[in-house]
């Protein structure tokens, strides 16, 4: 399968660095970013999500936290993994390319790879992966607004991952399974009037033309999902991006609730709201439509987790919705028809 | 090995130092209360007072409510791994005393979690209070 051409990795070198906040810059104490990786591998069960994430001002000492985030869900043993929290001064970060150590954890990218080292401190959990981009980086820096704040986004919606993963007392090897990775900063509070859908599918490759096609949807709106700020849906076809839906010429939609297991993490979670979680649909379907170019999808999820974040407004915490399920995708867009199911992966937030 | 306890005392201290608005909701929520734990052998007292929370020797006070269960039981509820209803269904945890003061308990967990969440300090005492559950 084709890798990106050499030039593009170069803008990935590039455009993939920290964020950080400047000495004296406003609103330091929203600062938030993270980079984040999911791996599918739908042959032996497993999805694996990677996030190492960096929140507060971290221009001062015990002012910001850092947290390796990593799960993985097996088919037959569920949900594994669990977050090590950091104070952000020992998270090690090089200024101008993406290449991020936090305890035993590292994060790289290097000669047109993403190389990925973690070894969770209070968990059994060890996945050392290598992610080959597949697909050219999309670069969303427009301040999209979420309450008072904004956030911005790098995707590169399709790799190819190589690697192990050790968890739950078993130790599963992946070759050439997709991958996706974003990264996300900005300042924000958490427990402001706002949520978001994102998601992301990638089919397999073309037997002939080596070709695949991803889709990355994004969604913020206000915490009901009533009010739409800003939503995109975008399709790459091999390297490079063929149609982007935004705004009027997308519909999107939650329904039903899943009615499987959720668990929450941190478990404590559990002591503030005793109550199942209730924000995960069953179904999100989104219809987009501009001009002759056109796609359906529906996303039915299988698994859930939600992850507990403190609100940055006094008490309680805010749920990040991680799920995995199946993704049908019919459609055109630029002359090409586009049909596929696949292994994808959805967070829901409000 | 640390008795429950002198875990409690350094987790109350965590959360003094790192999350200071969810201590002091904890102090309020049982204030004037005293509660007494029964913690598989070792038994405490703790009184909320207007100075704050004292550990006190069992006997030294008339409990408002008692509290029973195993170390492995508060465990497997900071990890979310049981429920209190379900604990106190199967006979894990016992709660007794006035009926009407058991919601100032329920906040006080409450309290104390907020807390936790929001303490990286509390990630530590937690995986020692876990490595001293597993080694029995």
């Amino acid at each position: 399968m084709a890798a990106v051409p050499e030039t593009g990795r170069d803008v990935l070198g590039i455009v993939d660095r920290p964020h950080l906040p400047a000495p004296g810059s406003t609103a330091r104490e929203n600062y938030k970013e993270w980079y984040h990786f999911n791996v599918l591998d739908p042959a032996q069960g497993l999805d694996v999500i990677v996030n190492l994430s960096l929140a507060g001002d971290v221009t001062r000492a015990g002012a910001a936290r850092a947290d390796m985030i990593a799960f993985c869900h097996r088919a037959r043993q569920g949900w594994l993994g669990g977050i090590d929290s950091y104070d952000a001064a020992a998270a090690v970060l090089a200024p101008e390319r993406m290449d991020v150590a936090l305890g035993h954890n590292w994060l790289r990218y290097e000669a047109g790879v993403y190389r990925l080292s973690v070894q969770l401190r209070d968990e059994p959990f060890v996945l050392e992966a290598t992610l080959v981009p597949q697909s050219r980086p999309l670069l969303i820096w427009n301040d999209t607004p979420v309450g008072s704040g904004s956030v911005n986004w790098l995707i590169i919606p399709a790799l190819q991952a190589s690697g192990r993963l050790a968890a739950g007392g078993t130790t599963a090897l992946f070759s050439g399974v997709t991958a996706y990775h974003d990264h996300n900063w900005g300042r924000w509070k958490w427990g402001e009037d706002f949520g978001w859908d994102w998601g992301f599918a990638a089919d397999r490759p073309d037997a002939e033309s080596e070709a695949r096609t991803a889709i990355v949807i994004d969604r913020t709106a206000d915490r009901l999902g009533t009010a739409v700020m800003e939503q995109t849906l975008a399709v790459w076809r091999g390297l490079d991006l063929r149609g982007l839906f935004t705004r009027r010429t997308i519909r999107a939609r939650r329904s039903g609730r899943f009615t499987g297991q959720v668990p929450k993490w941190p478990g404590a979670a559990w002591l503030i709201d005793a109550g199942e979680v209730q924000t995960v649909p069953a179904h999100y379907a989104i219809s987009a439509r501009d001009g002759s170019n056109w796609l359906d999808v529906e996303y039915r999820v299988e698994a859930a987790l939600q992850l507990g974040v403190p609100s940055d407004f006094g008490f309680g915490l805010i749920g990040l919705n991680e799920t995995f399920g199946t993704l049908t995708a019919k459609g055109e867009v630029c002359g090409e028809a586009i049909g596929f199911s696949a292994r994808a992966s959805f967070e829901f937030l409000g | 090995m640390q008795g429950i306890a002198a875990i409690l005392r350094d987790a109350l201290a965590i959360l003094d130092c790192d999350a200071p608005v969810a201590a002091l909701r904890l102090v309020r929520d049982i204030a004037g209360l005293t509660l007494r734990f029964e913690v598989g052998d070792e038994v405490f007292a703790l009184a909320g007072g207007e100075q704050g929370l004292r550990f006190l020797a069992a006997e030294a006070a008339a409990a408002d409510l008692n509290v029973r269960c195993d170390g492995a039981t508060i465990l497997a509820l900071i990890e979310g791994k049981t429920r209190v209803m379900d604990c106190v269904l199967r006979g894990a945890l016992e709660i007794q005393g006035d009926v009407a003061l058991m919601p100032a308990l329920s906040r006080a967990s409450v309290s104390f979690a907020e807390g936790a969440v929001r303490s990286r300090a509390m990630n530590s005492l937690l995986e020692e209070f876990r490595k001293q559950i597993l080694r029995g």
